[in-house]
């Protein structure tokens, strides 16, 4: 019963990897929202199915389960902190493009002040 | 300090002064290259004080951050609209917290009219010696230049120096991406990339209270280190 859980569940999360993977930036959107919801997910799989978290470590050569989450859990704060510092880089981009657009529009250039001098 | 006095000759010469805060100074920064008959253009960065209303007393090409971006990003503002403007053949770059003394304006932007080189970079560290130069401050300097010859390969002996010289073609070739100081080093490793000729010319630093209060500390090296290591 676990082994064919586990093995669903990597099937499924394959799937939708590969979605992402075919959809682009539209689909690493929606995977970033759903992201929460997919770890709610997981967390209460492992919480009504024990066993089913000490397989998968066994799987992948971990001891205890609760190890394999943990592990999991730090990898995945991780790649959400490169995620959101990439994030936030392009963020600074787009705000120094739209600020320095902002200044050369409103530029008041030098015959302003000649013009404003010649008229007093 | 009437902008009626100020000669309104017009100059092959655009210098492009970044301001950040500099109300205790700029109308006497500006005044000086006004009185030599150049072009300039401000970028307020989005100062907090009085340096946009008093920059709008003088004749000079105006532009303003609607909020703080770096020295970096109003260096870039700044040569994006100095390259617009007519009959201008070299852009100058001049911090505007008075350290740079414009009489140096023309002999470092003389090679690129000239036609000699396309990039003349200020240099602190080429005979003239500069005024009240702290020692610590020379040590920060030459540490900045290593590390930019390491990772860049180009050899400056002072990158970062505000003050530097490019024709109309170099200036329009450049997109800088680093908004704060570290633009210094990515202005060398695009100059080693581009191909364009390039020379440094000494030049002179005034160091007065005002300018060390406002220059770059130790602590802010790490800061530039970090910008160009994960940028």
């Amino acid at each position: 019963m676990g082994g064919i859980l586990i093995k669903l569940i990597l099937i499924l999360l394959l799937l939708v990897l590969y979605q992402v993977y075919r959809s682009g930036s539209a689909g690493r959107r929606a995977m970033g929202r759903f992201m929460p919801l997919i770890a709610l997910a997981l967390a209460a799989i492992a919480v009504i199915f024990p066993d089913l978290t000490q397989d998968l470590a066994r799987l992948v050569g971990v001891t205890y389960g609760a190890n394999l989450i943990v592990y999991l859990s730090i990898m995945g704060l991780l790649l959400m902190v490169v995620a959101m510092r990439g994030a936030l880089t392009k963020q600074a981009r787009d705000i120094t493009l739209l600020a320095r657009k902002i200044a050369i529009d409103e530029a008041r250039p030098a015959s302003h002040k000649k013009t404003e001098s010649n008229q007093a | 300090m009437s902008a009626m006095n100020t000669p309104q000759t017009s100059s092959s010469i655009a210098v492009v002064v970044s301001a950040y805060n500099e109300s205790a100074v700029i109308a006497g920064v500006l005044q000086e290259i006004l009185n030599l008959g150049h072009q300039v253009v401000v970028v307020d960065d989005g100062s907090r004080d009085a340096t946009y209303e008093i920059c709008t007393k003088l004749p000079v090409h105006l532009l303003r951050h609607p909020i703080n971006l770096g020295a970096g990003a109003a260096f870039q503002t700044g040569i994006e609209y100095a390259v617009t403007l007519p009959g201008v053949e070299a852009i100058v770059s001049m911090d505007g917290d008075g350290q740079h003394l414009a009489s140096e304006i023309a002999p470092l932007a003389a090679p690129v009219i000239a036609g000699e080189v396309e990039v003349a970079l200020g240099s602190r560290f080429m005979g003239i010696a500069s005024e009240r130069m702290p020692k610590s401050k020379r040590l920060l300097l030459l540490m900045a230049a290593w590390f930019t010859r390491l990772t860049t390969g180009v050899s400056a002996s002072d990158p970062h120096n505000g003050m530097r010289a490019m024709s109309r073609r170099a200036a329009s070739n450049i997109h800088l991406t680093q908004n704060g100081y570290a633009f210094c080093s990515e202005i060398i490793y695009w100059l080693g990339h581009s191909g364009l000729s390039w020379r440094e010319v000494p030049i002179k630093v005034r160091y007065t209270d005002y300018s060390m209060s406002k220059g770059q500390s130790m602590l802010n090296m790490f800061n530039i280190l970090l910008d160009l290591l994960f940028r």
